[in-house]
């Protein structure tokens, strides 16, 4: 379990050998694929520590969901957008848990932000 | 970490976002006790260590609006609220979980211990359609961005 910190810019990082043996061996997650998200994950979800969490098999990417990336979740209530802290190994070395900030904004109202940044200055 | 036994009775709990219908409801309860149950251990209401079959749900604090709840449920039309005395009469045990003190485990099974196999799915169902049941009928969700609420 990541505990949660001050700081929210902290992420656990995980090595890059570690990231490639995780990648060749978990296939994307039907679901994720089929919602076209990058992780299938519960937003209800809360663990010890206020994070969200899933494992790393519902990813349809790994190399997508590495600790420190901002990612979009999907799960049957909606989609949302969270940034990874870590993957905990504690219960399996083959299927992480990742550990994730929900953050607190909607997909959609990033999208119109960043449209509104696109349009330069007349 | 558990922080105590669980809510008073008459707290109001968000127990979920309600998904396209009650059945998807009631799926996504028993899939969450089970994804739970194979990660996490703790003192069960009992004092023995079990495996935590356990759904997150979040208590309203008296006087605040289902909104400050709710807002991170806005792709959700309905959502199922129920006081924690109701869950205790289904007889589904509770826990305090976490640093949130706003948050809890509902616990659709208790008892079992960490090294026990997983329950099959279809036995999670169960206590989740008992869980929904006791909340009654879904609720409109105040804080949706969709519009009507259909």
């Amino acid at each position: 379990m990541a505990e949660r910190r001050a700081n929210p810019w902290y992420v656990r990082e995980v090595d890059d050998a570690i990231v490639e043996r995780l990648a060749t061996a978990i296939s994307p997650h039907p679901r994720a694929v089929e919602m076209g998200v990058d992780l299938v994950g519960d937003p209800h979800r809360e663990d010890d520590d206020g994070y969200n969490w899933t494992r790393l098999r519902y990813a349809r990417n790994v190399a997508d969901v590495r600790p420190g990336s901002v990612v979009v979740m999907g799960s049957r209530v909606g989609t949302y957008l969270a940034k990874v802290v870590a993957w905990d190994f504690e219960v399996s070395d083959d299927d992480p848990i990742i550990t994730l900030d929900l953050l607190p904004v909607t997909p959609d109202a990033v999208r119109r932000a960043l449209a509104r940044s696109r349009a330069p200055a007349a | 970490m558990v922080r105590s036994v669980g809510p008073p009775d008459d707290a109001t709990l968000v127990i979920r976002a309600v998904p396209g219908s009650i059945e998807d409801a009631v799926v996504d309860i028993a899939e969450d006790a089970l994804e739970s149950a194979a990660i996490y251990e703790v003192d069960g209401p009992g004092g023995a260590r079990v495996a935590l079959y356990g759904v997150s749900v979040f208590a309203r604090p008296p006087g605040t609006s289902p909104v400050e709840v709710l807002r991170r449920f806005s792709s959700s039309a309905y959502y199922l609220e129920v006081s924690a005395g109701e869950v205790r009469a289904a007889d589904l045990a509770m826990l305090a979980t976490g640093v949130n003190p706003d948050h809890f485990d509902v616990l659709l099974v208790d008892g079992r211990r960490p090294d026990d196999p997983l329950l099959p799915l279809a036995e999670l169902r169960a206590a989740a359609a008992r869980l929904v049941a006791v909340c009654g009928d879904p609720r409109p969700n105040p804080a949706y961005a969709g519009g009507s609420h259909g």
